[in-house]
């Protein structure tokens, strides 16, 4: 009753002080001391003088007594001005939030082989399959804890009535359980309880296609803000596909506004024996009768090395060839070339496995799938030419007996009626659109460029941009590349046009007698273009015989984008060494590569057409690739990725053109998408506006398998394969990641522990519920008190100065 | 727009040039050392005698002759070296100099009275050889004149050559080979050359000089049996036509075969036309492939590196030392691949089709 008053007199309602604990007077504006002083001096002395020389039936005592209640006032108003705070320190006993995540992802589904005995005997004991006094596992308790899963052992953990760890961190806090995958499931209130001794709930069932561990964690931590969380405790396998989750999980006290520590429970074995097929690189298309590789990625770990095993290779089911191959073991990825010679058009799936192997973790990611199209079709290739400089003679000649090219050129400068060569003999560069799209690769060697309209050059930048047409510019000292500056062909070019060298210029002029050598860079000594023998190095060798070269075309560097496949081996660009030979990525839709070198044919000497026939006609082929392999010139599909997960939708992208080669404006577009052996359906296709003749639409994956998107336009049409895989991604790696657990348990002060260890976690958690004690702080230059006080002494003065008949 | 990941970007496994390049390269074992010091030496022979006009001085007539010009310049291109580029890039723009300085207003490259059509069909195929590979640009208008030149010669009777630049006349297989590969490279620099009043007058030409043994006359009007060096020109103006698969082909490599082993033993007895009929059976050989050039050209780099002269680096012969050098490294230096006129086109098939069909 006694405090209450006193509460009300100060204004201030602090409800429970803590134990122990002072009130204490603090000032939020108060005076220098020196100020106090001197003000207190002069004030006391201004009010005792004025008093003294107040006339008036007062007695000296009486003015005394009032300059001394006077003095008090003047106090008092210096004490308001000071904002008088009364603190206090308050104790609360909150209950704080412990949230226990449960991953429900696929991948906890998987059976672990534990090798351990320590790890076993733990696990058995905490998932109530051994007592508490075991010290070593029966050969039937050892079956027993490997055939079960790794939801069932966390089901059968948090049902362990020795370890109660559920119910004990419910009897401290606010207890909250969920599962997660890709997103969080909240589980019912008490449904984790045992209906019954020996009832173990099954709050964990596998089926999330994808773990996101700490999105779960951001979801609860931004969920709960305003609300005190003691901690949260992640029970995974750690298989996550975010990126640095211990970097997001330092994070989450920033998000809740107060940090909190995060208890991660890993479950799984953490080192275990795995073999796994990563994928099939392979070209997705090829012609008939090429040779194509299908270059098989393992990665094994857990063994010591050196073990065989079979590698299969069927095609649309049937086994075609095993491979026995030799296990690195040390989970690095190793390439297993399978050379393959399409003898017939089609689409084949290919499928590369390894019979899984008793000691595997997983057998699910023993095999990998690959779909290759093989057509029957030539390169068709337009090879302009300024001269008859001995590149067009050689490369001509070549190109003419290739089996994979039909060649029509150009040489501007021969006769006008003079017949033009090539497999298709044509009279004149192409003056429309339809004639340029014949091609599918342009060749410009040394070419003049003042012989080209800006339609036709237009044309050609269309062809390459829209219609994924391949070019190469190959530079020559008749016409530096500088010519191009301003024109479209500029912007089609993997370099930057800049120092140009004319036929006057010294380095066209002059005689040349310093021989260079191309340098291969690191990229392009693993570019299929500059392979030019079975193996990187073998080819390296064969770039290193090379003659050299004594001309060049020097230009201002590689666009940022550019893939430099040669450079020259001592003169540098502005950005580094002067580029030779650079690739660009799609220029739009196609490809292009700049040639700076006018002499590749020197890399004749001593074998004639082997090397510099095989360097061309790959680079040819390759910028070519989307027009040799592409089906409709005049329609093209696209999906943004391969394959799909069940549910995700599938953006489809459609470039159209009407029979003039002009960007379609229509106002839609129809997709057809035909999932094998099951209905088909429509999407509707909208116009991007991005740019014209662009559509989009998507749809969402709804069933497991492959399906085709068909795209037509008049009687022309288009197709992309998508496949709609079911939880693959969980089982690329099954082996429990504790790596990544850690990180976001001391990413946020928590700790991590095995399953075994479950049981510490009771008294890491209790610690961290605690009761909380904070200083509150309260105004009382407002209390009544002081109102009281300073209106008491006003009254006082007043009395006594009616009583003293002052003035 | 870009197409995204999912383009096409995995072609590079695939290419049939690869699978094409199984074969083995031609000839990376047979340049020795040896023989490409030997050639060495032999083009700086030529680089240090040339006259600063370009041409070279030479005994039994032939100083300051177009077609010695001509065939050393391209001795020095065999070898790598163009207009301006390379060690002899400044001996072939002297040489390229004398040559164009010597085109007359009719076309006709002559240097001095004793030129004749050999030299001008030597000069014209120089001239084809370096057009395109300079920025020059005089190359062109007179290779059209000295194209039409030949083109204007040729014999009305019979579709051949001569000494002279002129219809009239009769024709030998001697000066036609020269005529026949200038037009072809003149051809493969995009010139006009009349395929019907033309090319095929001139194989028809060459046809008819081949013999039922498979040798060349000098002249239709004496069908006597020719010689090596006959054979060769025949055999070269072939190639040179484009005839791969003839009748007449077939026939000459067989004789070929036969002729060549007693052709290139002949070890310090080097007849009036060795290095022009070498020069010739050098590119017979080459063309044909196979067993015809792994037995010739071993051989004949044996006798030519063995007969060069250790001290200068130069051949002997009664053309001048010049003309004989400039013939040992063309021959030499075919290998390496550098002339266009030397490349083997079509050289596989013709292998299958022709040359095995031929052999014995």
């Amino acid at each position: 009753m006694g405090k209450s008053l006193l509460n009300w007199l100060l204004g201030i309602d602090r409800g429970e002080i803590a134990e122990g604990s002072g009130v204490r007077l603090k000032f939020a504006n108060p005076w220098p001391t020196w100020v106090i002083l001197v003000f207190a001096v002069a004030a006391v002395a201004l009010v005792f003088a004025l008093y003294k020389r107040e006339k008036g039936t007062a007695t000296r005592r009486r003015k005394l007594a009032l300059a001394t209640v006077r003095c008090l006032v003047v106090a008092l108003v210096v004490l308001v001005l000071f904002k008088p705070i009364l603190a206090v320190d308050k104790s609360e006993l909150k209950q704080a939030y412990v949230v226990v995540l449960l991953d429900d992802s696929a991948s906890m589904g998987v059976t672990d082989r534990y090798v351990d005995p320590e790890v076993q005997r733990g696990l058995a004991q905490v998932a109530g399959l051994a007592g508490g006094e075991t010290t070593e596992l029966s050969r039937e308790q050892s079956v027993q804890l490997n055939e079960r899963t790794r939801a069932e052992l966390v089901n059968r953990a948090l049902a362990n009535p020795d370890i109660h760890l559920l119910s004990r961190l419910e009897d401290r806090c606010k207890l909250l359980v969920v599962t997660f995958a890709d997103e969080v499931r909240g589980v019912e209130p008490g449904a984790w309880r045992p209906e019954r001794p020996g009832h173990v709930p099954r709050l964990v069932k596998p089926s999330g296609d994808r773990t996101r561990i700490t999105k779960a964690l951001r979801h609860y931590a931004d969920n709960l803000r305003g609300h005190r969380i003691a901690a949260m405790v992640v029970v995974s396998d750690g298989q996550t596909e975010e990126a640095d989750p211990g970097e997001q999980a330092s994070q989450l006290g920033i998000l809740h506004g107060q940090p909190f520590p995060v208890f991660t429970v890993g479950v799984g074995a953490a080192e275990s024996k795995d073999i796994k097929i990563v994928n099939i690189l392979a070209p997705e298309a090829a012609k008939k009768d090429d040779r194509v590789t299908l270059n098989v990625v393992i990665a094994s770990r857990g063994y010591e090395g050196g073990e065989q095993v079979g590698l299969k290779l069927f095609r649309d089911g049937q086994l075609m060839h095993t491979e026995p191959v030799s296990l690195r073991g040390d989970a690095k990825p190793q390439k297993v070339p399978l050379p393959y010679r399409p003898e017939s058009t089609g689409t084949f799936r290919f499928r590369a496995s390894i019979p899984a192997r008793p000691e595997e973790l997983s057998s699910e990611n023993n095999a990998a799938e690959h779909t290759l199209t093989v057509k029957e079709s030539k390169a068709k290739v337009l090879f302009v030419s300024g001269q008859p400089s001995y590149f067009y003679r050689f490369l001509k000649n070549a190109l003419l007996v290739d089996q994979s090219i039909q060649l029509s050129c150009i040489l501007q400068s021969a006769d006008p009626d003079f017949h033009q060569e090539g497999n298709v003999r044509i009279t004149h560069y192409p003056s429309t659109r339809s004639e340029l799209f014949e091609y599918d690769v342009v060749v410009f060697s040394d070419v003049d460029p003042g012989s080209f309209t800006p339609e036709q050059l237009a044309a050609l930048e269309a062809f390459v941009r829209q219609f994924g047409g391949g070019f190469i510019l190959v530079a020559g000292p008749f016409y530096p590349v500088a010519v191009w500056s301003g024109t479209p062909i500029e912007e089609l070019l993997p370099v930057r046009l800049g120092r140009m060298a004319t036929p006057g210029d010294p380095l066209a002029s002059q005689t040349l007698t310093e021989e260079f050598r191309p340098r291969l860079s690191l990229q392009g000594r693993n570019h299929g273009i500059a392979q030019l023998a079975r193996t990187v190095e073998e080819s390296q060798e064969v770039w290193e015989r090379f003659p050299g070269c004594y001309w060049y075309q020097p230009v201002a560097g590689p666009t940022p984008d550019a893939i430099v496949l040669a450079e020259h081996p001592y003169d540098q660009g502005q950005q580094g060494p002067a580029p030779l030979i650079a690739l660009g990525p799609h220029k739009g839709e196609g490809r292009t590569l700049f040639c700076a070198l006018d002499g590749t044919w020197r890399w004749r000497f001593g074998v004639g057409d082997v090397y510099f026939n095989r360097f061309w006609v790959q680079a040819i082929l390759y910028v070519g690739t989307e027009r040799i392999l592409g089906g409709s010139r005049r329609v093209r599909v696209d999906i943004d990725k391969r394959p799909y997960a069940l549910g995700e939708r599938v953006h489809v992208r459609a470039l159209c053109f009407d029979e003039a080669f002009q960007a379609s404006q229509a106002d839609a577009l129809e997709a057809r998408v035909e999932m094998q052996g099951g209905a088909s359906r429509t999407v509707g296709l909208k116009p991007s506006g991005e740019m014209d003749g662009v559509f989009e639409g998507s749809f969402e994956a709804t069933q497991p398998g492959r399906g085709t998107v068909v795209v037509s336009a008049g009687a022309e049409q288009a197709a992309a394969d998508f496949e709609v895989r079911l939880l693959e991604t969980e089982f690329e790696d099954p082996t429990m990641d504790a790596a990544s657990l850690r990180e976001v348990a001391e990413a946020t002060r928590g700790d991590f522990f095995r399953l075994h260890e479950i049981g510490e976690l009771n008294d890491r958690v209790e610690a961290a519920s605690q009761r909380i004690t904070s200083e509150v702080q309260d105004e009382v230059f407002d209390a009544p008190l002081v109102v009281a006080l300073f209106l008491g002494a006003i009254c006082t003065e007043w009395w006594f100065r009616k009583r003293g008949m002052l003035a | 727009m870009r197409r995204g990941v999912y383009a096409l970007a995995g072609l590079l496994a695939l290419p049939a040039a690869l699978a094409a390049g199984t074969a083995a390269p031609l000839a990376r074992q047979e340049l020795t050392d040896e023989v490409r010091q030997c050639v060495r030496r032999g083009l700086e022979y030529l680089a240090s005698t040339q006259n600063r006009d370009g041409s070279w001085s030479s005994s039994g007539g032939m100083s300051r002759n177009v077609g010695i010009s001509a065939l050393a310049c391209m001795a020095f291109m065999a070898n790598g070296s163009q207009p301006g580029r390379g060690p002899f890039g400044e001996n072939v723009d002297r040489g390229l100099n004398f040559v164009l300085d010597h085109v007359g207003r009719d076309g006709y490259i002559a240097a001095g009275s004793n030129s004749r059509m050999y030299e001008h069909g030597f000069a014209t195929l120089f001239l084809a050889q370096a057009y395109g590979m300079t920025p020059r640009r005089d190359i062109a208008e007179k290779l059209r004149m000295a194209t039409a030149l030949i083109i204007r010669s040729q014999k009305r009777v019979d579709g051949g050559w001569r000494y002279d630049p002129s219809q009239v006349g009769a024709s030998d297989i001697s000066v036609t080979v020269c005529q026949v590969l200038a037009l072809r490279a003149a051809r493969n620099c995009g010139i006009k050359v009349p395929a019907e009043e033309c090319v095929n007058r001139a194989i028809d030409y060459v046809k008819r000089s081949c013999l039922p043994d498979g040798s060349f006359c000098y002249m239709l009007r004496h069908r006597s049996r020719g010689s090596y060096a006959l054979l060769s020109a025949g055999l070269s103006s072939l190639y040179g036509a484009g005839e791969y698969d003839c009748p007449e082909l077939k026939r000459a490599l067989r004789r070929f075969k036969e002729e060549t082993p007693r052709n290139i033993a002949r070890r310090g007895r080097i007849s009036h036309y060795y290095f022009y009929a070498h020069y010739y059976a050098s590119q017979a050989a080459y063309h044909a492939g196979g067993a015809y050039w792994d037995i010739y050209y071993p051989a004949i780099s044996k006798e030519l590196v063995e007969n060069q002269n250790a001290g200068t680096g130069s051949w002997q012969s009664n053309f001048g030392d010049a003309y004989a050098t400039a013939m040992a490294c063309l021959v030499l230096q075919l290998p390496y691949q550098y002339l266009p006129i030397f490349q083997r086109l079509g050289a596989d098939e013709v292998t299958a089709k022709g040359a095995e069909d031929a052999a014995p």
